[in-house]
C-alpha cells in the first residue's frame, strides 16, 4: 500500500508539472483517491481546488467521484471575481458518465441565467445532450445573450464520454468523444461574465436554479482559449488508465426474465475473469452479486427485485492482471408478464400418472401452452403433467360429482387453480375455440378406458405448428397426432415489412368473418412508447415475436401463452420510417442487433446461444454498429452503420427529433456483409463496401430473386456526415442516387444505375416483388406531401415507370405518418396509401383507401386485404375498391407503425399502443381468426 | 346543440333498496352499497388488534398487466393503472360470515368473520375478478366463465347458475381459458325488485351484454346489446339507473327498467366510481392519477382533480391521492364549479362571436366582445380560487390504494399497512401492519377487513386498549 501511495503522489507531482506546462490551462481536477483530500479537490493546474458538497463517494475503486444528483456539487469559488476565468476564449472538456438525463444540467462552469439576464459559460447537458453554453460581448442585447449549443446526437447514459466545449471568439463547438457534434456563430468577441457567480462542477447552478448531476466524474480541465479539433481529437484518444475500460463480449449482457421481480443475467466476455453485477434501483446501484468463477461466461440469476421497479446495472470483471473492466449502466424493468405460476414447485404424488406424465411429455416435447386432460378422472394425471411443465392444464370429466372430488383433492395439493383446472361438460365436443391445444391427453385412456373424445375434435383443438396428442393406453401404448405445419393458407410475418423484399404482405389467407382467438399480456408496460413509431413485431412459425423496450418476447401465436422474455439492452430502435428492419425471426432463431453484435435467440425458449459480429473487414476505420438484419435461406445479411446512425432514444426529445415531422434525417450504412447462418465461427460469405465510401440508405435495402438491392448516395455531403444519420436532400439531392444489385450468394455487383429521382426529403423505401423494384419516397408540393413512386426492372435497373400523387387532405409537416407511408405490394399491385397502382405498369387503379378514424402508422397486407390504423384497428378488404372496411375491435388500438400482422392464418395484434392515454377500454395483445378456422 | 339531443338522467331517490334493508353491522357488497359509497356509520373502538388472516393458497391473479411508465408525448410520468378491480380479493360480509372470489383457482369462499376458518368453497370455472354481492341470504357472483349464479350463504349450495353469453365459447383470455363474455361487473343484486344486474364480454364485435335476472330464479328478465360499451368494474346504482365501469373509460350508464342505453358519462377513466347525492365521481384517469366528478343527470363534467379514489358523506369528500388525503367542502366545491363552468359556457359563447367578428372585420362588435370576455375570466378565476379554498384539510399520506369512511374515521390502506385517521381533521388515529398493499377495505361488525396483493386477508376486531 505504501508502494502504491507513492508511485501515486509521483503521479500527481509529474501531472502537475506537465498540466502547469501546457499553455493556457487554468484549471485541472482529477477526480480520483489520490487527488481527493477529506472533501477537497486538488487543482493541478495550481488554481483553486474544487470543495466537494455532501457525502464523498468514490466510483470503480477510487477512479471517480460519484455524484448522486441531490446533495452532490463541487464548489470552486462563490466570487467569481477572486479567480482566473476564460476570457476571449475557452475550453472546457470533462470525463463524465451522466446517469439519468435532465432538462438541464451541469458538468463545469459560471454562469447566471435569470430570464433576459444570460451570461456565463457551462458545460453541461440538456436532457440527453451534451451541451456547452456561452454569452459574449458580441451577441449582447444588454443584459446578455446565451447560445446554448447541444450536441446533434444522445448521449449514452452511464457511459463514460468525453466531452469538450471550445469557443474562440467567434465560433463554439462541442465535441463529445472526439468528434465534433455541433458548431454556432451565434456568440463573437470577449465571454461577458454576470457580476457573480458560482465556479461550480457537477452542478447547474446560478441564483435561481440549481441542477445537480447524477452520475460519475472523472477529470475536467478548463483553459484560456479554444483548442483545435485534432487536439480535442487527441485528448479523447488519451483515455486515461484510470477510467475502467469497457468490457468486450462474445455475447454481451443480457436479461432472462423468468418471473416477476426474477431474472437471470448472462453474458459471455471474451477474457475469462472472475465477475460481479452491480444492481439497484437508481443508478448509484448498491447492491453486488459476485461470480467468482474466473470463465468467460457467467449467468448469475438476481431474484427478489421489485416487479413494479426499474433497475440499474452493470458487469464488472476483475481480470488476471487485476484490470478492472465494466460495462456502462443498462437498464431493465423487473416486471415481467410471464405467468406468475409457470414455476410452481410441488412434489410427485401418484407414481402411475407420473410415469404416463413423464412419457408423455418426452413425446412431445411440450412444456408450455394448454394442455387439456379428456376423461380427466381424479385430476392426478393433470397434477403430473402441470408439476413437471409451465403448461396450464385443463382437466375435462362428464361427471360433476367426480371433477367436484377431484378439485378438493388438488386445491389441498395447492395446485387448483391457474395451473391446473378441472370443468364439468361433454366431452364429445368442446366450448373451446380451434387451434388453441399445445398438447392433448387423456387420464382415462391411460387408465384402461376409451379416449371420449373423435379424433377430428381433438385435431380441431391442437394448434398448428407443433400441437401434439399423446393418448397414452393402460400397457404403454400409443396414439400421436401431430399438427407439424402451419395452416393451409398462412403466411408469416419474418422482417420489419414481412420479408426481406420490403413487400410488408404476407400472403396469408386469413379471412372475414373475423373472431377473437385470445387477449391478453403482453401488456404495454415494457413495450416501447407508441408515439416513437418503434419498428414493429414479427410473426413465424406458430409464433409471435414482440420487439419491446430493449426486450423480446415470444409468445404462442394461437393462444397467447407468453413462452419466454429476454431483455437485450441496446436493442431498442424507434422511428422505423427512417430506418431498416433490424429484428428478424428466421427458421429456429430470431435475431436481435444491438451495438456491434447480433444475438441470436432460439426461437422456441428465448435461449441466447450465440452472437454475431460486425466483421472487422467491414468497419476497417473505426468501431462500427450493426444495422440493418435480413435472413435469405442460409444467409445472415447485416449493415455496418456508425454508432448512433439508428434512433434508440425513447423520450419526448427522440419523438421530436427523429419521428414526426418533415425532413428528418435518414439511418445510413456504409457497408453491407452476408454471413452463414450456422457457420461457428463466425464465415464471412462478402462484404460490400465501396471504395470511395457511399451511405447505403436503410430503408433501401431489399432482396428477392437471388439479389440484394440497394439505394445508396456518393455524395460528398452523405460521406462526410459524422454520425450515419443524413437528410435526405444531402443522400439524393436533386434526385440522383446510385440502384444497385448485388448477387446475393456472391456479394458481387450485378449491376448498378444512376436513378433519377424526385428530390425526396422525408422518406426513401425499396421494394421488391415479381423481378420489379419499386422505390418509394415522399416530399412536398403545393402545401401537401407529395408521393413519388418509381419502378425498375430487377434484372438489369432500366426504368420501368414512374408516378406520384399528392396527399391533398394531409398537411405538410405531419406528425401522424401522413409524409411516411410505406407501400405494400400483393401480387402484382403496389398499394401506396390511399392508391394503388399495377407493378409492371404503374398504372392508378380503381382503389382508394378510406382508412376511417384518426390515426398514424403503416398499412400491412394479407393476400385479400389491408390492415391499418384509423384509431382502431381496421382491416379493408382488397376487394372493396378501399371503400370497405373492417373494424377489428372497437376497444383497442394498435401501435403507431407496424401492429397488425396477418400471419399463421391469425390477425395478431400485439399491445403496440403503449404510453397512449386515449380513450379507448383495453391496452392488451389481441388475436382474431377467421370464423371458419376458428369454430 | 349536442346536450339537447342527450337523454337526461332523471335522479331518483337512491337505492337503498339494493340488496335490502341493509343491516347495520354488513357490509354486503363491494364498498358496500349499489353507489360503492364506501361508508358505515359504524364505529370501530381503535386500536383495533388483529385476530386473524387467511391466506388462499394463490395470490390475485389480476386481468391486466400495469400500464406503461410514461406517456412521453404528453410528457405524463408515472402513469396510474386504470383497471385495478381485482388486484385483492374484496369482500362482502353478512351474518357473521364473509365472502370473496378468487381470481386465481376460480372459487368463491365463505369465512367464518370471527375466526377466519373457511366454511365453504365452490368452484365455478373461471376466474372471480369481483367481490359477491350478498342479498337475502344468498351470494351472488360472476365469473370468467361467462355464468352469474346464486349461493346459499349458509352451506355454498348452487341455488341457480345463469350463462350470461349467447353460447359457450371459450378463449384463452387473460391467461386462462374463459367465455368470450367474461362477468366481470359483478352482480348486483335489487331485493325488493327481486333483480340481479350484471353485463358480460369485452369485446363489442363479438357482442356485449347487460341483463337482469331473476334473482331467485336467475331466469333473464331483460338483456340488451350493450353496442360499443366494454364493462368492467363494479356496477353503481341509482333509483333509475345502473352505472357501469368500463376499465380504462369512464363509466355508461342503462336504464334499470329495461336497460335501454342512457350514453357514457364525462370523465378520464378508470374502473373506480362512486356515487353521491346527484354526481357520480371516477377515476385515477389514464394519465397521473385525477377523479372527475360528473353531473348525473346530463353525464356532463363539473370538475376534475388531482386524485385516485374518493369517499363522501354529507357535505364533505375525501380525496385519496398518491401522497395525500384530503377534506373538502364538496357542497360549496361542487356550487362553485357549476358556476365557473356556465361562465365558462357563457364565454365560449362570447369567443364565438368574437371569432366571426374578426372574421368580419367588425371592429366595434370585436371592441364590445372584449369587456365581456375579460370579465368572464376575472370570474372564472375568482371561482377557481374559491374552489381552491374548499379544502377543509390536506395531510400527506402513504396509503394510496383504498378509502373508506368508518363513523367518524377514515380507513386507508398502503403497501404494509392500514391507517385510520379522524375524519375531522386527518389527525393519526391507528396503523398496522398487513401482508402486501392494501386494496381492499370493509368494515363490519366491529371487525375491519383488509384484502391485499398477495391475496391476504386480514382480519382486525377490538384490541385490549380499546375503550
Amino acid at each position: 500500500m505504501r508502494t502504491i501511495g507513492i508511485i501515486a503522489a509521483l503521479l500527481v507531482a509529474t501531472e502537475a508539472r506537465i498540466r502547469a506546462a501546457e499553455p493556457g490551462l487554468l484549471d485541472h481536477w482529477i477526480l480520483d483517491a489520490s487527488h481527493i483530500d477529506g472533501a477537497t479537490v486538488a487543482n493541478l493546474a495550481g488554481g483553486e481546488p474544487a470543495a466537494i458538497a455532501g457525502k464523498v463517494t468514490l466510483h470503480a475503486g477510487g477512479a471517480g467521484l460519484l455524484l448522486d444528483g441531490e446533495t452532490n456539487a463541487l464548489r470552486v469559488t462563490r466570487d467569481i471575481g477572486s479567480v482566473t476565468l476564460p476570457r476571449e476564449g475557452v475550453t472546457a472538456e470533462a470525463w463524465v458518465a451522466v446517469y439519468e438525463p435532465r432538462r438541464w444540467g451541469g458538468i463545469a462552469g459560471a454562469l447566471q441565467d435569470n430570464g433576459g439576464f444570460e451570461k456565463g459559460w457551462l458545460l453541461g447537458y440538456c436532457e440527453d445532450r451534451f451541451s456547452f453554453a456561452l454569452s459574449s460581448a458580441g451577441a449582447d442585447d444588454g443584459d446578455g445573450r446565451m447560445t446554448y449549443l447541444t450536441a446533434g446526437e444522445p448521449f449514452e447514459p452511464g457511459t463514460v464520454h468525453h466531452v469538450a466545449g471550445t469557443y474562440d471568439g467567434t465560433q463554439m463547438r462541442i465535441y463529445v468523444d472526439g468528434v465534433l457534434r455541433g458548431a454556432t456563430r451565434e456568440q463573437r468577441g470577449a465571454i461577458l461574465y454576470p457580476p457573480k457567480a458560482v465556479y461550480a462542477l457537477g452542478i447547474y447552478e446560478d441564483d435561481d436554479e440549481s441542477f445537480p448531476l447524477q452520475g460519475e466524474l472523472y477529470e475536467v480541465r478548463v483553459l484560456d482559449g479554444a483548442l483545435s479539433p485534432d487536439e480535442i481529437r487527441a485528448r479523447a484518444e488519451r483515455r486515461p488508465a484510470r477510467i475502467p475500460a469497457p468490457l468486450r463480449f462474445a455475447i454481451p449482457p443480457h436479461v432472462r426474465h423468468i418471473g416477476a421481480g426474477d431474472v437471470l443475467i448472462a453474458w459471455q466476455a471474451e477474457e475469462a475473469a472472475a465477475s460481479a453485477i452491480e444492481y439497484g434501483e437508481t443508478p448509484a446501484l448498491g447492491k453486488r452479486i459476485d461470480d467468482p468463477a474466473e470463465t468467460a461466461a457467467h449467468r448469475i440469476r438476481v431474484a427478489g427485485l421489485r416487479p413494479e421497479s426499474e433497475y440499474h446495472a452493470r458487469i464488472i470483471a476483475v481480470e488476471k492482471d487485476g484490470a478492472v473492466r465494466a460495462t456502462p449502466l443498462f437498464s431493465f424493468d423487473a416486471g415481467s408478464d410471464l405467468a406468475p405460476d409457470a414455476a410452481i414447485e410441488r412434489p410427485s404424488l401418484h407414481p402411475d400418472e407420473a410415469r404416463a406424465a413423464a412419457r408423455i411429455l418426452d413425446r412431445s416435447g411440450i412444456a408450455d401452452g394448454y394442455c387439456i386432460d379428456l376423461g380427466c378422472g381424479d385430476g392426478r394425471l393433470a397434477y403430473e403433467i402441470a408439476r413437471r411443465t409451465r403448461l396450464q392444464v385443463i382437466g375435462i370429466e362428464e361427471d360433476e360429482a367426480a371433477v367436484a372430488r377431484a378439485r378438493e383433492a388438488l386445491e389441498r395439493a395447492g395446485l387448483y387453480g391457474s395451473r391446473v383446472t378441472l370443468r364439468a361438460g361433454s366431452l364429445a365436443t368442446l366450448p373451446y375455440v380451434s387451434r388453441i391445444a399445445n398438447l392433448v391427453v387423456s387420464a382415462r385412456a391411460a387408465a384402461g378406458g376409451v379416449c371420449p373424445t373423435p379424433k377430428a375434435e381433438i385435431l380441431r383443438l391442437l394448434r398448428p405448428s407443433g400441437g401434439v396428442a399423446c393418448i397414452l393406453g393402460p400397457e404403454g401404448e400409443e396414439i400421436l397426432f401431430e399438427r407439424t405445419g402451419p395452416p393451409a393458407g398462412a403466411g408469416e410475418w419474418t422482417h420489419l415489412y414481412a420479408d426481406a423484399a420490403n413487400t410488408a404482405a404476407s400472403a396469408d389467407q386469413v379471412c372475414p368473418p373475423l373472431r377473437i382467438q385470445w387477449f391478453g399480456r403482453p401488456g404495454p408496460r415494457n413495450m416501447i412508447d407508441r408515439h416513437h413509431r418503434a419498428l414493429g413485431p414479427l410473426a413465424a412459425g406458430g409464433r409471435l415475436f414482440a420487439v419491446g423496450n430493449n426486450r423480446i418476447l415470444g409468445v404462442d401465436a394461437y393462444n397467447g401463452t407468453l413462452l419466454w422474455d429476454v431483455g437485450i439492452p441496446g436493442s431498442r430502435r424507434v422511428a422505423a420510417a427512417r430506418d431498416g428492419g433490424h429484428v428478424v425471426a428466421a427458421p429456429e432463431a430470431v435475431y436481435v442487433p444491438a451495438g456491434n453484435a447480433c444475438f441470436v435467440l432460439a426461437e422456441a425458449t428465448g435461449e441466447v446461444g450465440r452472437c454475431f459480429h460486425v466483421p472487422a473487414a467491414a468497419a476497417p476505420a473505426a468501431p462500427r454498429d450493426w444495422g440493418i438484419t435480413a435472413v435469405a435461406g442460409d444467409l445472415l445479411v447485416g449493415s455496418a452503420q456508425k454508432p448512433g446512425a439508428s434512433r434508440t432514444g425513447h423520450s419526448r426529445s427522440a419523438i421530436l427529433g427523429g419521428t414526426y415531422y418533415d425532413d428528418q434525417p435518414i439511418a445510413t450504412s456504409d457497408a453491407l456483409f452476408a454471413m452463414d447462418r450456422g457457420a461457428d465461427p463466425e464465415r464471412v460469405r462478402w462484404i460490400y463496401r465501396r471504395e470511395g465510401g457511399s451511405a447505403i440508405i436503410n430503408s433501401a435495402i431489399a432482396i428477392g430473386g437471388g439479389c440484394l438491392h440497394l439505394v445508396e448516395s456518393r455524395t460528398p455531403e452523405a460521406l462526410a456526415d459524422p454520425d450515419g444519420r443524413v437528410k435526405l436532400d444531402a443522400l439524393v439531392g436533386e434526385g440522383r442516387a446510385m440502384l444497385v444489385s448485388l448477387d446475393l450468394a456472391s456479394g458481387e455487383i450485378r449491376w448498378e444505375r444512376e436513378i433519377a429521382l424526385a428530390p425526396l426529403r422525408h422518406v426513401l423505401f425499396l421494394s421488391y416483388a415479381r423481378g420489379t423494384l419499386v422505390v418509394t419516397g415522399t416530399r412536398n408540393e403545393g402545401g401537401h406531401p407529395r408521393y413519388d413512386l418509381a419502378a425498375f426492372d430487377a434484372e438489369d435497373g432500366k426504368p420501368l415507370w414512374s408516378n406520384h400523387y399528392g396527399l391533398g387532405d394531409a398537411p405538410v409537416n405531419g406528425d401522424h405518418g401522413e409524409q411516411d407511408q410505406h407501400p405494400a405490394i400483393v401480387g402484382d399491385i403496389v398499394y401506396s396509401r390511399p392508391y394503388a397502382f399495377d407493378l409492371r405498369t404503374g398504372e392508378r387503379k380503381d382503389f382508394v383507401l378510406d382508412r376511417g378514424g384518426h390515426g398514424c402508422g403503416t398499412l400491412t397486407a394479407s393476400a385479400h386485404a389491408l390492415y391499418g390504423r384509423g384509431g382502431n384497428p381496421w382491416m379493408y378488404p382488397l376487394a372493396g375498391g378501399g371503400r370497405e372496411r373492417i373494424r377489428l375491435t372497437q376497444v383497442s388500438r394498435p401501435g403507431c407503425w407496424i401492429n397488425i400482422l396477418p400471419a399463421g392464418g391469425l390477425i395478431l395484434i400485439p399491445e403496440g399502443s403503449s404510453g397512449c392515454t386515449c380513450g379507448f377500454p383495453i391496452q392488451a395483445s389481441i388475436a382474431l381468426i377467421g370464423a371458419e378456422s376458428g369454430r | 346543440m349536442e346536450r339537447a339531443s342527450r337523454p337526461c338522467i332523471r335522479i331518483g331517490v337512491l337505492a337503498v333498496a339494493l340488496c335490502g334493508p341493509l343491516c347495520a353491522a354488513d357490509w354486503p357488497m363491494y364498498r358496500r352499497d349499489a353507489r360503492r359509497s364506501g361508508a358505515t356509520e359504524e364505529r370501530l373502538a381503535f386500536p383495533l388488534a388483529e385476530t386473524w388472516v387467511h391466506r388462499p393458497p394463490l395470490g390475485p391473479r389480476p386481468a391486466w398487466p400495469p400500464p406503461a411508465r410514461n406517456d412521453f408525448w404528453h410528457e405524463h410520468r408515472g402513469l396510474q393503472a386504470e383497471t385495478t378491480y381485482d388486484r385483492a380479493f374484496h369482500v362482502a360480509v353478512a351474518a357473521g360470515a364473509v365472502f370473496y372470489g378468487s381470481s386465481a383457482d376460480d372459487a368463491i369462499r365463505s369465512l367464518d368473520a370471527a375466526t377466519g376458518r373457511v366454511r365453504w368453497t365452490f368452484f365455478t370455472e373461471g376466474p372471480v375478478r369481483l367481490a359477491p354481492c350478498v342479498a337475502a341470504g344468498r351470494v351472488y357472483a360472476g365469473s370468467d366463465d361467462g355464468c352469474a349464479y346464486a349461493l346459499d350463504a349458509r352451506d355454498g349450495r348452487l341455488i341457480w347458475r345463469r350463462r350470461i353469453a349467447p353460447e359457450d365459447r371459450r378463449i384463452p383470455g387473460n391467461g386462462r381459458l374463459i367465455s368470450i363474455w367474461p362477468v366481470r361487473t359483478g352482480i348486483l343484486v335489487d331485493v325488493d325488485a327481486g333483480l340481479a344486474f350484471c353485463g358480460a364480454g369485452l369485446f363489442p364485435n363479438e357482442g356485449v351484454h347487460v341483463c337482469a335476472l331473476d334473482a331467485s330464479t336467475g331466469e333473464i328478465r331483460w338483456r340488451r346489446d350493450a353496442g360499443s360499451v366494454s364493462p368492467q368494474g363494479y356496477i353503481l346504482a341509482t333509483a333509475t339507473h345502473l352505472f357501469f365501469p368500463t376499465g380504462r373509460t369512464s363509466p355508461a350508464a342503462f336504464a334499470r327498467a329495461d336497460g335501454a342505453f342512457a350514453g357514457a358519462l364525462e370523465g378520464a377513466g378508470g374502473s373506480f366510481a362512486i356515487i353521491a347525492d346527484d354526481v357520480l365521481a371516477s377515476g385515477p384517469g389514464r394519465t397521473t392519477g385525477s377523479v372527475e366528478v360528473v353531473d348525473i343527470a346530463t353525464r356532463e363534467s363539473i370538475i376534475a382533480f388531482e386524485g385516485l379514489h374518493l369517499a363522501a358523506r354529507g357535505g364533505t369528500a375525501y380525496i385519496l391521492g398518491k401522497e395525500s388525503i384530503s377534506a373538502v367542502d364538496r357542497t360549496r366545491q361542487l356550487a362553485l364549479a357549476r358556476e365557473r363552468n356556465a361562465v365558462a359556457k357563457e364565454k365560449e359563447s362570447l369567443k364565438k362571436r368574437l371569432d366571426a367578428a374578426k372574421g368580419r372585420g367588425r371592429l366595434d362588435e370585436m371592441a364590445a366582445l372584449a369587456r365581456p370576455i375579460a370579465d368572464a375570466d376575472a370570474k372564472i378565476a375568482a371561482r377557481n380560487r374559491e374552489i381552491a379554498a374548499c379544502v377543509r384539510w390536506k395531510r400527506q399520506s402513504r396509503w394510496p390504494y383504498a378509502l373508506i369512511l368508518t363513523g367518524d374515521a377514515l380507513l386507508a390502506g398502503g403497501d404494509g399497512e392500514v391507517a385510520a385517521l379522524r375524519a375531522a381533521d386527518g389527525a393519526d388515529l391507528w396503523t398496522a401492519p398487513v401482508d402486501g398493499r392494501a386494496y381492499g377495505l370493509a368494515v363490519a361488525a366491529g371487525r375491519l377487513f383488509v384484502s391485499t396483493d398477495t391475496g391476504a386477508i386480514h382480519c382486525f376486531g377490538p384490541g385490549e386498549d380499546a375503550p
